[in-house]
């Protein structure tokens, strides 16, 4: 087994019905999204809110519908199976939420929460709380077994959460926003036991962030999520520093930058208006109506799927439609662009 | 842009202290808390979640005065001459919402979900300026102009969930620059919006700043948006502050540990191991008589542990609270 997580051209749609007795006109909210997560690997899935990442999350763990595509978990086809096939199944994907205060059982201590998933193992009770003791242990909870989640700390709260996750011993955890509740140093230590664990029990995480900065620090590999689509993929470094799609090049400029003088600000690229709607995507490339670099044929063509020689993959028509700009001149033009509006601020907005 | 030259300060906080109830009794959790924010000047307060920054701005607010769980035992809050701590409740709601505003972290839960955001907008229009109804919706319209929302002549009969977050908190803005306040206080504005969200917010947070000249303080946990819009920085540990000055000058030299913790901690390009400060803090009542960072310092030495650390002024307008500041030799971020 290489691949934990196999996932081909699926998309998603939510009901809806307008009007009182309108028709049902499902929304899509994810269009077509292929992607694998390797043994041991980190995938991260960035985007703004509404780009579909949590969506996806549910749809791998068969939580929601899916309309089509093609879901395989640690070699077993589960697209279509019954929720009963499905159970076996289960234990190789495991999920941490974004919130430690409202992901754990207020009434049940440490222990028991990292027990219990392992109930459905034929395991003695003893054998399931030694296990569950090894479990906190290993993400640094020693001798707090006893305790309740109001008793523990944000950032403690999301190592119980770590740890039964990994009670029932999964190929795969899909983590959806595990730090972003956390104070900064918080954040670094979970990152860095997150890390520890993937080197120790050789388990993959789906990685889903709009922090940039944390998904650089563990990921393999990053796909860019806009408006339900994959609009990029690459080995994190790469897509870092030679981004092929205008929306990872302002997704990467937004963060704040620590630095004490002003004018090593990196130059700027402020996105005007808002995701488009779901469900109503504009025509050609989704990006258009927010792209700086946009021209006549992504307002009507949708671009294709390449893959560059540098080893990312995107979708823009910058780079395939017999234009100038290859994927190492976007950065500079985008640069050259800021520097003449506005040198003072390092910022515009285009 | 710097803290303007003929600097007149906007608001003062000295020595503020808030108590809130536990289960034990009441608890100080913000401690001899002195502030000065100039007119046109952004102030950022940092510190890790339950540091004390929320409680301060809600004190300066007027927000705890009369509460049941949280109580304000010292200081003073000058708003120019005005000690805001000492006005009746009658007397302080003629400042809420005109001299001074609010921003605060939800979008989603700090707009009435029932009123139409020209009615939000131009409830204190009405309220404090005595404008009819007439005149607060044209106002409100120019409002949601200056504050960027596109159509706003249709777009003012909108409710607040037709409305993303970016927008939302958008009129936010809109709510509390309605009456032009001299203060406005900023609460984790952008933490609940995306990155691409959050730039937008910072640029227009100050570029209202340079047209209205007001007073802002930001309160954030992220050091990268202090960089980015702030002046002037506190640094806020277990309820106190613990260093003070301009935001170039703390991020290059801190001279508290904690602070350089806190910069060590923000990831950076390089591929340096991950940075932590070890330990939380103290909770609310169970702080030690000395130092409170000191269980937590790399730096520590015995009397740190015994004798309380004064806020000392230095003559470069920094503030440390650090027994040891003179002696280390502490690493920032260029």
């Amino acid at each position: 087994m290489t691949q934990v997580l196999e996932v081909s051209e699926m998309s998603v749609s939510f009901p809806r019905r307008s009007g009182l007795l309108g028709k049902s006109q499902p929304l899509r909210v994810v269009e077509n999204v292929s992607f694998e997560v390797g043994k041991g690997e980190v995938v991260a899935l960035v985007g703004e809110s509404g780009s579909g990442k949590s969506t996806i999350a549910r749809a791998v763990l068969r939580l929601l519908p899916i309309d089509n595509g093609r879901i395989t978990l640690a070699d077993v086809d589960i697209t279509t199976l019954s929720q009963r096939a499905l159970r076996p199944h289960r234990r190789n994907a495991q999920l941490v939420f974004q919130d430690p205060y409202s992901s754990l059982d207020p009434s049940m201590t440490a222990i028991e929460i990292v027990e219990e998933p392992l109930r459905g193992f034929a395991m003695s009770r003893e054998e399931r709380l030694r296990s569950a003791q090894e479990l906190l242990a290993s993400v640094g909870l020693a001798g707090v077994e006893g305790r309740y989640p109001y008793e523990f700390s944000g950032g403690q709260r999301q190592r119980i959460a770590i740890a039964r996750a990994l009670a029932p011993r999964p190929a795969l955890i899909i983590c959806d926003e595990p730090v972003s509740a956390l104070d900064l140093s918080t954040q670094n230590q979970i990152i860095s036991l997150l890390d520890s664990l993937r080197q120790s029990l050789g388990v993959s995480y789906l990685f889903i962030s709009h922090d940039l900065s944390v998904v650089r620090r563990i990921a393999d590999r990053v796909l860019v999520m806009y408006a339900g689509e994959i609009v990029e993929e690459g080995p994190t470094e790469r897509v870092f520093r030679d981004p092929v799609h205008p929306y990872t090049l302002a997704l990467l400029s937004a963060v704040p930058a620590v630095v004490g003088d002003r004018s090593k600000h990196a130059k700027r690229i402020v996105l005007e208006g808002d995701l488009p709607v779901p469900g109503a995507p504009p025509p050609g490339c989704r990006f258009h109506t927010r792209c700086p670099f946009a021209m006549d044929v992504c307002r009507s063509e949708v671009p294709a799927w390449t893959e560059f020689d540098h080893g990312v993959s995107g979708r823009c028509h910058l780079h395939t439609s017999g234009s100038t700009l290859g994927f190492s001149g976007l950065t500079q033009f985008a640069e050259d662009a800021m520097a003449s509006t506005d040198r003072d601020r390092g910022q515009t907005s285009i | 842009m710097t803290v303007q030259d003929s600097a007149t300060t906007a608001l003062r906080v000295k020595e503020l202290c808030v108590d809130v109830a536990t289960p034990e009794g009441w608890a100080t959790v913000v401690e001899d808390v002195s502030l000065a924010v100039d007119v046109g000047e952004i102030h950022g307060l940092v510190g890790e979640s339950g540091s004390g920054k929320s409680l301060t701005a809600m004190a300066i607010m007027g927000l705890i005065t009369h509460s049941q769980s949280a109580r304000v035992t010292g200081g003073e809050v000058l708003l120019g001459d005005v000690d805001l701590l000492k006005l009746s409740n009658r007397d302080l709601r003629r400042h809420q919402g005109k001299d001074l505003a609010m921003v605060f972290q939800e979008p989603m839960t700090s707009l009435n979900p029932a009123f139409t955001v020209a009615d939000q907008i131009g409830e204190s229009i009405r309220y404090h300026l005595g404008a009819s109804r007439k005149e607060a919706r044209e106002r409100s319209i120019e409002l949601l102009e200056e504050v960027g929302i596109a159509d706003a002549r249709r777009r003012c009969n909108d409710y607040p969930h037709q409305f993303s977050g970016g927008m939302r908190q958008r009129v936010m803005l809109a709510v509390a620059l309605a009456c032009e306040p001299r203060l406005l206080i900023a609460d984790e504005p952008t933490t609940a919006l995306d990155v691409t969200v959050q730039a937008q917010m910072l640029e227009l947070i100050r570029s209202l700043v340079e047209r209205h000249g007001m007073a802002v303080i930001f309160i954030t946990h992220d050091l990268g948006v202090i960089a980015e819009i702030c002046d002037r920085t506190t640094v806020f540990y277990a309820g106190q502050v613990i260093e003070s000055g301009l935001v170039g000058e703390v991020i290059k030299g801190p001279r508290h540990p904690y602070t350089e913790g806190l910069l060590r901690s923000v990831p950076a390009d390089d591929d340096l191991p991950l940075w932590w400060i070890d330990g939380s803090p103290p909770l609310p009542g169970q702080v030690s008589s000395g130092c409170r960072f000191s269980p937590r310092c790399e730096y520590s030495k015995n009397e740190c542990d015994t004798h309380a650390v004064p806020l000392r002024l230095s003559a470069d307008g920094r503030a440390i609270r650090c027994a040891l500041a003179d002696d280390l030799s502490l690493n920032g971020r260029d």
